[in-house]
């Protein structure tokens, strides 16, 4: 709770908090900010008292400083690769998708990002024997796929029926189901933790491009408040995140004249003449951000580490999308 | 990690006074005592005071297993074409409750499509059909009774006949008339009609409770005309109605066709060349969950390519549009 109340510290009392309340400091925030003896002043508490009040809010609430060496520990110790169960795709995320991050797959339509999505999600389910949450924004999810994915690898009707159920799929419509969604499942791995590793959302801008226009920066906030929000529940209960973004092609002259100069100088270097949707500012949110791409008119596909905290920008592997999923 | 007001569906003017007083996050509004008593007095005027009230604002959507949805798609039917190499890419027709979009170029069968399929949803389900209602939203005035008629006879004419040989009675209410009445056709100009029309949609819905298809052809067109709005505005106006769209199908089982024109798309890498694609631009064949190209190969002889779909991979048929509708070969 950031909002002042009598149960934080023994010397706030309810007419402190009333009388501070007058002068609009409501909470934790504001009172550190404030300074000491005007605080004094206005809650009519001792000046000691108010130090006091400052001393606990501070080692209630602020963070402390940890040695690198052991967060390495307890990334080894805490976090894992979850194979994609695609070789190739493996050895591009150095073993899979690393828990306690947040990976975005963007392409264009049709390039086959929840086929990706669903193949993933299948063979985590199957080699893992945890859950998967598949959130679902605009009915892409078929159980159909998912049953004949899990037929080409498992002949056991039985482990194939298992498999399924541990896939779990909520379909949203708005920001608001999204958000009840994952505070949900917050709480449901502060309750029971290491139930679930991987999360995928399918897909962001189905929620958020219709609070998009020219008048309406709502989204932002929105974005601001979900990007938060999913990073601290991939980081603090180590489950792997995997956004699903558009990406939109545009023509603008400025681009235009750069990627043709790249291509002249640079040939090896990622061209992409597609953008990202959401913005600038969701760019900064995924640790990783891989784009897909169809190459010819066949059923192959590339995959390029666009963006990443851990992974070569640039590198990339091709996959297959078959009938009995991607490989 | 608190959850912000801001992310709570409430009235603008209730998170302002909420804010003003202090209360930024829902954990400083309830806690296991309860709604706060000076925040229960700012709800009061929403009606929104009561801890039940809250638990409904926050209450996570259902969460479904893949093997019941599996289950489930494999018992739901679809609506067919009255094409069997096109419902077979299809894989059975057009489903229920996602959003197929079928684009094209002028003359490639877009607008008959969708009055066949009008017709089609009305099949009685001793024949197999849904039994259901459809509507028709008609941005572009290409509604036509005459055509509707004809496919409407002819499938009337065939469906008896199934019955008779089926020996299946009780079929006296199903014929052209009753087909032509069973579709509820909304003429709209602009696009503040259109957005109204799908605000109107589940009114309509509740007083015909059979409608299990809603059509609107074409999409494109309002967008295309008149009233100018840019990129942004026009691709959340899009995503609003399909998302409106998308909560009634899944709610009442619906399927929903929408059509859309072909436009020309300069290619950046390689300089003085285009090509065609669907108008509206890539965030509209994101939203859709199924995408189905149609073409004209020659005189009445069209062509049916799936570009998106999440059963098959790219699969095409031919189809010929006759006097009687949409047939095979």
């Amino acid at each position: 709770m950031a909002k002042l109340s009598t149960t934080m510290c023994q010397v706030l009392t309810k007419a402190a908090i009333e009388n501070l309340g007058q002068r609009k400091i409501y909470s934790v925030v504001d009172v550190l900010q404030e300074d000491p003896k005007k605080l004094a002043s206005i809650s009519k508490l001792d000046f000691k008292d108010v130090i006091v009040l400052r001393q606990t809010l501070i080692t209630n609430f602020s963070p402390f400083p940890r040695q690198g060496l052991d967060a390495y520990n307890e990334l080894l110790s805490q976090c894992s690769y979850l194979s994609s169960g695609i070789e190739s795709l493996d050895s591009l995320l150095g073993g899979g998708f690393l828990t306690g991050k947040v990976y975005e797959i963007c392409g264009v339509s049709g390039s086959g990002k929840t086929q990706l999505c669903l193949t993933v999600a299948a063979n985590v389910a199957l080699r893992m024997k945890k859950s998967v949450h598949f959130i679902d924004t605009k009915l892409d999810f078929s159980g159909k796929r998912i049953h004949s994915i899990l037929e080409a690898k498992e002949s056991n009707e039985e482990v194939v029926g298992s498999t399924m159920e541990k896939i779990l799929v909520t379909r949203v419509h708005c920001y608001n189901e999204l958000y009840n969604f994952l505070y949900h499942l917050k709480n449901e791995l502060v309750r029971e933790p290491g139930t679930t590793r991987l999360v995928f959302i399918e897909s962001l801008p189905a929620v958020f491009f219709q609070y998009m226009g020219a008048n309406n920066l709502d989204s932002l906030g929105l974005l601001n408040s979900l990007a938060s929000l999913i990073k601290y529940i991939a980081h603090e209960h180590f489950v792997a995140i995997v956004v699903i973004n558009l990406a939109s092609m545009w023509v603008e002259e400025e681009s235009a004249s750069l990627v043709q100069n790249e291509d002249e100088t640079a040939p090896s270097a990622p061209i992409i003449d597609v953008k990202p949707a959401l913005g600038k500012y969701w760019a900064h949110v995924p640790n990783t951000r891989l784009y897909i791409e169809q190459c010819g008119n066949s059923t192959e596909r590339k995959i390029t580490v666009i963006k990443s905290t851990h992974l070569a920008t640039g590198s990339f592997c091709k996959i297959s999308v078959l009938s009995e999923g991607v490989k | 990690m608190f959850r912000p007001i801001s992310t709570l569906p409430l009235p603008a003017s209730a998170q302002l006074l909420l804010r003003e007083s202090g209360f930024l996050f829902c954990e400083d509004v309830i806690s296991h005592r309860g709604v706060a008593p000076e925040a229960r007095s700012i709800l009061q005027r929403w009606n929104l005071h009561s801890g039940e009230c809250w638990n409904t604002l926050t209450s996570p959507p259902q969460t479904l297993n893949s093997l019941d949805l599996w289950q489930e798609e494999c018992t739901s039917r679809s609506i067919v074409t009255w094409s069997k190499d096109v419902d077979s890419i299809l894989d059975g027709g057009i489903p229920f409750q996602v959003i197929t979009e079928l684009c094209g170029a002028p003359g490639s069968g877009k607008t008959q499509m969708s009055l066949q399929l009008c017709v089609d949803v009305q099949i009685p389900e001793s024949l197999g059909g849904a039994e259901g209602q459809a509507v028709f939203i008609d941005t572009a005035c290409n509604f036509s009774s005459q055509r509707i008629r004809a496919i409407a006879d002819a499938c009337c004419k065939h469906c008896h006949l199934l019955s008779r040989k089926n020996q299946i009675r009780d079929f006296v209410n199903f014929n052209a008339d009753s087909i032509l009445n069973n579709i509820h056709l909304i003429s709209i100009h602009g696009i503040v009609q259109l957005l109204a029309a799908v605000k109107v949609l589940p009114q309509l819905i509740e007083q015909h409770p059979q409608i299990k298809l809603v059509v609107i052809d074409s999409l494109a067109f309002p967008f295309t005309c008149g009233e100018t709005c840019n990129t942004l505005d026009r691709t959340s106006y899009i995503y609003r109605i399909l998302s409106d769209l998308q909560k009634l199908a899944v709610h009442n089982r619906l399927a929903i066709v929408i059509t859309n024109q072909l436009t020309t798309r300069i290619i950046k890498s390689t300089p003085n060349m285009s090509e065609l694609s669907p108008a509206l631009g890539e965030s509209l064949g994101h939203r859709v969950t199924q995408r189905l190209l149609l073409g004209r190969i020659a005189g009445n002889l069209k062509a049916a390519i799936v570009l998106k779909g999440n059963n098959q991979c790219m699969s095409s048929a031919k189809f010929q549009i006759t006097e009687a509708g949409i047939r095979d070969l």
